[in-house]
């Protein structure tokens, strides 16, 4: 199922909201992307990653964009990576 | 003689002329002037100790006339006893009633016994009857008051105590209130019986009426003319059976016997004729040379605290015990040393052939104690084959595994999900410059050369297995061929794994080459650009490693799959020997494996009260809730893994235990009960011959099973087998009613030996009273045996 989020503004810092809720904040004093709380928010236990759309809701602030390409990037090469066959299948695939 | 050798053949129920006052003619023939043919019909019949007892009369001619043949050499008479044949009037609720009582004198005081007659008559000759044809209760005992000898009372029987209607003169017509008081405070040493069918009767009363220790039954021919001895007269047709008593051949080994149902027997079977014994022991002391005869059966050694008893065990059968382990060289220099102190020289040795089974003091205790049942030679033979684990630990080993596998993963990922980091955002716009960014990385795969080489490794396993069972001889050939397919086909399995770990390590090879190039390359490169080209190239080199790790946390979360305890449940067959009232079982510590099982496994070693599941914790949690652990959080699960592993083995453990028979195998019994079992089992043993020696078998059993089972078992043992015994019990001594009693005494710094059997005695010594002298607790457990005595004067 497709999740929607929006890309907005916060006191502190920039963060992605799901239903009005909070899921992910970068903090806009040290701009640094925090892998772990990431991947907690929308990777782990029994989350759907699928199909994850963030939609940028202050497309003029130029720091904001910056974190918010980031995070599309990174949700990006994630999908592509896991689009592609793990390394033990491709042997597997080889030894047949 | 000092020791029993055989049981003795015996009649104390013989009738002279001197009854003619009750038997009128029938007794006719049997004046002094016959006795020689009274002496002839008993040596006919092997007749060694006997007495004429004539009804309420003693004869001191007649008596003195039979007893010169007791050292005729060509006569089996060896002892004769002076007797008479007592009617006596009791009281009981069925009113007065005679009985016919068969006192039986000491043989010892030949005065007192010429004065018997004076006591039962008149100055005229005539029996001072207080009753029609017999004395009362009272005057009788105050006969045998005056008589003053020491006395056996035996009660004549027509029939036997098991018929509905007893016979006129029997015990039980004085009603059975009466009967039942002179059973129980032992009035009468036995009851007298003659025709054979009645001792069936006779033994079946006793055991429906429990009172198989209460009364001794002998035989008594009651004959009245010797011409037709031991038929009662002519016409006499009662298939007479003799009585045998185990005893020396004297008055006191008369009493001894009487008094204990085990020395009395129809049959002359007290030892085990066909077992070889040891006949005596030779020391030599200060000089002094001891010949000390062992009886066949029970033997025991007696005196003060380190006199030498269990030396002369040990040196006697030559310090075996030192070959086993339980006696130290320590222990037999001490010996050795105490010998040459006090010139003692033990120049017997039974050698292992003749010796069945020997326990040192406290050796049966250890044995149970300290498992080492299986190992003993004696109960080694009972258990059946152990219980091969191997295929029950296996499927437990590969539920473990998949458990242990999944928290090995889960712990992983948790660690990876840790390590995930941080990295900063660009904080202004840089131009796509024209310069090398690293992204992407490759690693080794180590798990996957790990997973190939278990493989391999675990058919390996197999293959040798399986090899093995082909080495059995009891294999049949058809499924012999089948299992070297198997092998052929397992082996060219393991073959592949082993080429595709090759496979997998030599791809590993390559990426820690590419590594390493890759690195060498980067380090050379990042030299050479600007600051704003490095923070460029780290930023989207490190977008690209979260994805990467990201990416490899998800694809690890997906591979693995959660367990549970679940197994198919299996049982595990205790194997059972039937041995007397015992089971001697092989098993397992464990007797089912289930699903409950396997969670045990876990839970058991997780602090109490626990709620989460295993599979549940993150590595810290476990850590904490693992029981008495404080290492790291990163060893907890190879700390766990490493008890449950140890609790396997103990479980799947070889057990062997021994049960009573019956009961629920898996309850082991106590060491006091294992004792006894030991002791049951040794008392049937029969297909091994040999002296069965022990050191206090007091010391493995407590005071109530040494009363109410243990003597009962050396009893038994002591008619099969040759029994050397240390102890320093009385009961062990008085209440076993053992055979010989060897005493080793110090006078001064002297050591003496003297022996004998419990009735034994001669100018120097008396058995009885050594005991009474030097074990603690003897006379009061001779007084008490010999209560019932109190019509003897003396012990």
């Amino acid at each position: 199922m497709k999740r929607t989020l929006q890309f907005n503004n916060t006191d502190a810092g920039y963060a992605c909201f799901e239903n009005g809720e909070k899921v992910f904040e970068i903090s806009k004093t040290d701009l640094q992307f925090d892998v772990k709380t990431f991947y907690q928010a929308f990777y782990s236990e029994d989350k759907d990653f699928e199909d994850i759309e963030v939609e940028n809701c202050i497309p003029d602030d130029k720091n904001a964009r910056r974190v918010y390409e980031c995070i599309v990037q990174l949700m990006a090469k994630i999908k592509d990576k896991l689009a592609e066959l793990p390394d033990d299948t491709e042997d597997i695939l080889q030894e047949q | 003689m000092k020791v029993v050798e055989s049981g003795y053949k015996i009649d104390l129920h013989i009738h002279s002329v001197y009854s003619r006052a009750k038997d009128k003619g029938k007794v006719a023939f049997n004046t002094i002037e016959n006795v020689g043919v009274l002496a002839e019909k008993l040596n006919a019949n092997g007749v060694q100790m006997c007495a004429i007892t004539d009804h309420d009369a003693f004869s001191f001619d007649m008596y003195k006339a039979l007893k010169a043949y007791e050292n005729d050499e060509n006569n089996s008479v060896i002892k004769v006893f002076p007797g008479v044949e007592f009617s006596v009037e009791f009281v009981g609720e069925k009113g007065p009633t005679v009985l016919h009582v068969i006192a039986i004198f000491n043989d010892d005081d030949e005065k007192k016994i010429s004065e018997i007659d004076g006591h039962l008559t008149d100055s005229n000759g005539h029996i001072e009857y207080d009753r029609d044809s017999a004395f009362s209760e009272e005057k009788f005992l105050a006969i045998l008051r005056n008589i003053d000898l020491d006395t056996v009372l035996i009660v004549h029987q027509k029939s036997t105590l098991s018929t509905a209607r007893p016979y006129k003169n029997d015990a039980r017509t004085v009603g059975e209130e009466k009967f039942r008081e002179f059973v129980f405070t032992d009035y009468f040493e036995a009851f007298e019986f003659k025709n054979r069918k009645n001792e069936v009767f006779n033994k079946n009363f006793l055991n429906t009426q429990d009172m198989t220790e209460d009364i001794r039954f002998i035989t008594g021919s009651d004959c009245h003319d010797w011409r037709y001895y031991p038929k009662e007269t002519e016409q006499d047709n009662v298939d007479f059976v003799y009585t045998y008593v185990k005893c020396l051949p004297c008055f006191r080994g008369l009493v001894m016997a009487i008094t204990d149902h085990r020395r009395i027997k129809t049959v002359n079977s007290f030892f085990n004729p066909s077992e070889t014994y040891t006949k005596s022991i030779q020391i030599t002391i200060d000089g002094v040379k001891y010949d000390i005869p062992l009886s066949r059966g029970i033997n025991v050694i007696i005196g003060d605290n380190s006199i030498g008893k269990s030396l002369l065990l040990h040196k006697l059968t030559e310090y075996r015990k030192q070959q086993d382990g339980p006696l130290t060289k320590t222990v037999t220099k001490g010996y050795d040393k105490y010998l040459k102190k006090h010139s003692i020289e033990v120049e017997t040795v039974i050698p292992s052939t003749e010796v069945f089974a020997f326990d040192m003091q406290g050796e049966i205790r250890d044995k149970f104690e300290q498992e080492k049942i299986k190992s003993d030679d004696f109960l080694k033979p009972y258990y059946p084959a152990a219980i091969k684990a191997g295929a029950y630990k296996e499927k437990i080993q590969r539920k473990l595994n998949v458990i242990f596998s999944y928290l090995e993963e889960k712990f992983a990922i948790e660690l990876l999900e840790a390590q995930l980091g941080r990295f900063k955002i660009l904080d202004a716009d840089i131009d796509q410059a024209e310069s090398i960014t690293f992204v992407g990385s490759v690693s080794k795969n180590n798990r996957q050369v790990e997973g190939f080489s278990n493989i391999s490794g675990d058919l390996d396993n197999v293959i040798e297995q399986i090899e093995t069972i082909m080495g059995s001889s009891w294999l049949d050939p058809e499924d012999k061929k089948q299992l070297a397919e198997m092998v052929t086909q397992l082996r060219s399995m393991s073959i592949n794994y082993i080429r595709k770990k090759k496979r997998a390590e030599r791809e590993n090879t390559k990426i820690a080459l590419f590594q390493n190039a890759v690195a060498k390359f980067k380090q050379k490169y990042q030299s050479s650009v600007s600051d704003t080209q490095k923070k460029l190239s780290t930023y989207s080199e490190s977008v690209d490693s979260a994805a990467e790790a990201i990416v490899n946390i998800i694809r690890k979360r997906q591979s693995i799959t959660i367990p549970d305890f679940s197994i198919d449940k299996e049982s595990i067959q205790i194997q059972t020997e039937r041995v007397h009232d015992y089971e001697f079982n092989s098993r397992l510590g464990i007797t089912e494996i289930d699903e409950e099982y396997i969670r045990n496994l876990f839970t058991s070693e997780l602090k109490k009260g626990t709620q989460k599941s295993v599979l549940e914790m993150n590595q810290e949690e476990l850590a904490e809730r693992l029981s008495y652990f404080t290492g790291a959080p990163s060893e907890a699960l190879t700390e766990l893994k490493t008890r449950i592993q140890s609790k396997l083995d103990e479980d799947l453990a070889s057990k062997f235990t021994i049960t009573q028979a019956g009961r629920d195998r898996t309850q082991e019994l106590s060491a006091g009960l294992d004792a006894q079992i030991y002791f049951d089992i040794l008392s049937y043993e029969t297909s091994h011959d040999g002296m069965y020696i022990i050191d206090q078998p007091e010391d493995n059993i407590s005071q109530k099973a040494i009363r109410d089972y243990l003597l009962d078992r050396f009893k038994i043992m002591g008619e099969h087998r040759q029994v050397l015994m240390v102890t320093h019990r009385p009961q062990f001594i008085v209440n076993l009613d053992v055979d010989n009693v060897i005493f080793i005494g110090k006078e001064g710094d002297k050591i003496y030996i003297q022996s004998g059997a419990l009735e034994y005695r001669d100018e120097e010594y008396n058995i009885l009273d050594i005991i009474s002298d030097h074990i603690e607790g003897g006379l009061d457990t001779l007084r008490r045996r010999w209560k019932r005595y109190e019509k003897n004067t003396s012990v």
